[in-house]
């Protein structure tokens, strides 16, 4: 008797699937069963939810088990909206939520989610009992937050949700931080990026540095803050961060005795 | 230290041990053998011919780290790095590959499995389903209802 081809024994039809492109991937799932159940997992592993037509989520709903991957923009209309908030992704890894209006019935659905280890939340109208929501997020490793506002002992709870974090980011940040009080280490955080505007915003940002030993990447988009930047020059030259090796600062003035202590 | 090993239609190779330990089925009957290497290893499933391959593939990749991909969420996605060796290795006819595939396999040496899924994903990525069908001698095993779903699933998929 001949063997089977190797193509039609699942391990290896999956393996095949993983070296297959995004746009060919359905194209192969039409073959034979063996491989629809290979081909499957990839095809829906990374969902972009923008809900352009009102089907996606009926197409969804029997794969949420696959998906790994979630981006979704809430910019797009309510119908998508409700729909996608009665769906739940128990395999999630990564959360990517872009939204025009936070709503107060969405809290419930975020906090289903709340194992995935990376998350990024771009909201434009806060509503400051969702920032709590946050710190419901035990497993995080990877954490982008735009417009984060922060004051009082959320400051506190979003620092102990940091000592897990391998990378942060944060867009325009707000945290009313009272004074000297930060403790803690944050042993994991290797790398670290900042967007801001406004100078008076960033105090915080070297005290919280100053307490990251393992950092390897910096990245920094700022204006007019010489004062913030010579603080890091200061803590760069001090050799705070052994494992640095990348360090990117833009529309920053930078003076020039800054900058030298910088690249030395 | 040396091992033979001994292929199905009987042909007898020696290679040194850590080169046969890129199959993991080898390292492991290697622990559980220890006491007893008189007699070549034998590998019911592959030829001579491939075998002889698969010893030259471990041959040069004897250094690599090894690779550990199962199930693993970001792994599974990063393709394997392909040397200008490994190019020259893939240029050999598909039924080759195919055996080579299965031989990769059944000795479970991950890398060069994951060169030859390469290889086929290369070869399907601009054909059709009946196409890849034919070629592999694959049965078209959808019911016409089952078909239609999945044609209306992928157009929500955007891909």
């Amino acid at each position: 008797m001949q063997s089977a081809h190797p193509l039609e024994i699942p391990e290896i039809v999956s393996y095949v699937a993983s070296y297959v492109r995004k746009r060919n991937l359905t194209t192969c799932a039409l073959v034979s069963k063996t491989w629809y159940q290979a081909f499957n997992p990839f095809i829906w592993h990374d969902i972009n939810c923008e809900f352009e037509g009102p089907y996606l989520p009926e197409a969804l709903h029997r794969h949420t088990q696959l998906v790994r991957t979630l981006k979704a923009d809430y910019s797009s209309g309510k119908e998508g909206r409700k729909k996608l908030l009665d769906l739940r992704f128990p395999n999630l890894v990564s959360l990517d939520l872009s939204i025009i209006l936070l709503h107060e019935d969405m809290k419930e659905w975020v906090l289903d989610h709340s194992s995935v280890t990376h998350l990024n939340l771009n909201a434009s109208d806060l509503n400051p009992v969702f920032w709590s929501t946050l710190f419901g997020f035990r497993h995080l490793k990877n954490l982008t937050v735009w417009r984060l506002e922060l004051s009082g002992k959320d400051v506190d709870t979003f620092w102990q949700l940091c000592t897990h974090l391998e990378r942060l980011e944060v867009f325009f940040p707000k945290i009313s931080y009272p004074g000297n009080t930060l403790s803690m280490e944050f042993l994991s955080i290797k790398e670290f990026k900042l967007c801001y505007f406004n100078h008076k915003v960033e105090d915080f940002i070297p005290k919280f540095l100053q307490r990251c030993p393992s950092l390897t990447s910096f990245w920094v988009y700022g204006k007019d803050s010489p004062e913030f930047i010579s603080s890091i020059s200061e803590l760069v030259a001090a050799r705070t961060w052994p494992h640095l090796h990348s360090i990117t600062i833009m529309a920053c003035k930078i003076a020039s005795d800054t900058r030298s202590k910088i690249i030395r | 230290m040396k091992v033979t090993l001994e292929s199905s239609d009987g042909q007898v190779f020696t290679v040194d041990k850590e080169v046969a330990e890129l199959s993991v089925i080898i390292k492991e009957m290697l622990v559980i053998e220890q006491a007893n290497q008189d007699h070549p290893i034998p590998l019911l499933n592959v030829g001579a011919v491939e075998l002889a391959k698969v010893i030259e593939y471990c041959e040069h990749h004897r250094n690599d780290p090894t690779i550990d991909d199962d199930e693993d969420y970001d792994s599974r996605k990063k393709p394997i790095e392909m040397d200008d060796w490994d190019k020259q290795f893939t240029i050999v006819n598909k039924e080759m590959m195919f055996e080579l595939i299965l031989a990769a396999n059944s000795m479970q040496v991950k890398p060069l499995l994951h060169l030859g899924c390469r290889y086929a994903a290369d070869i399907v990525k601009r054909m059709s389903p009946t196409e890849i069908r034919d070629l592999f001698q694959i049965d078209d095993d959808f019911t016409p209802e089952e078909q239609d779903k999945i044609e209306w699933e992928k157009q929500w998929t955007k891909l």
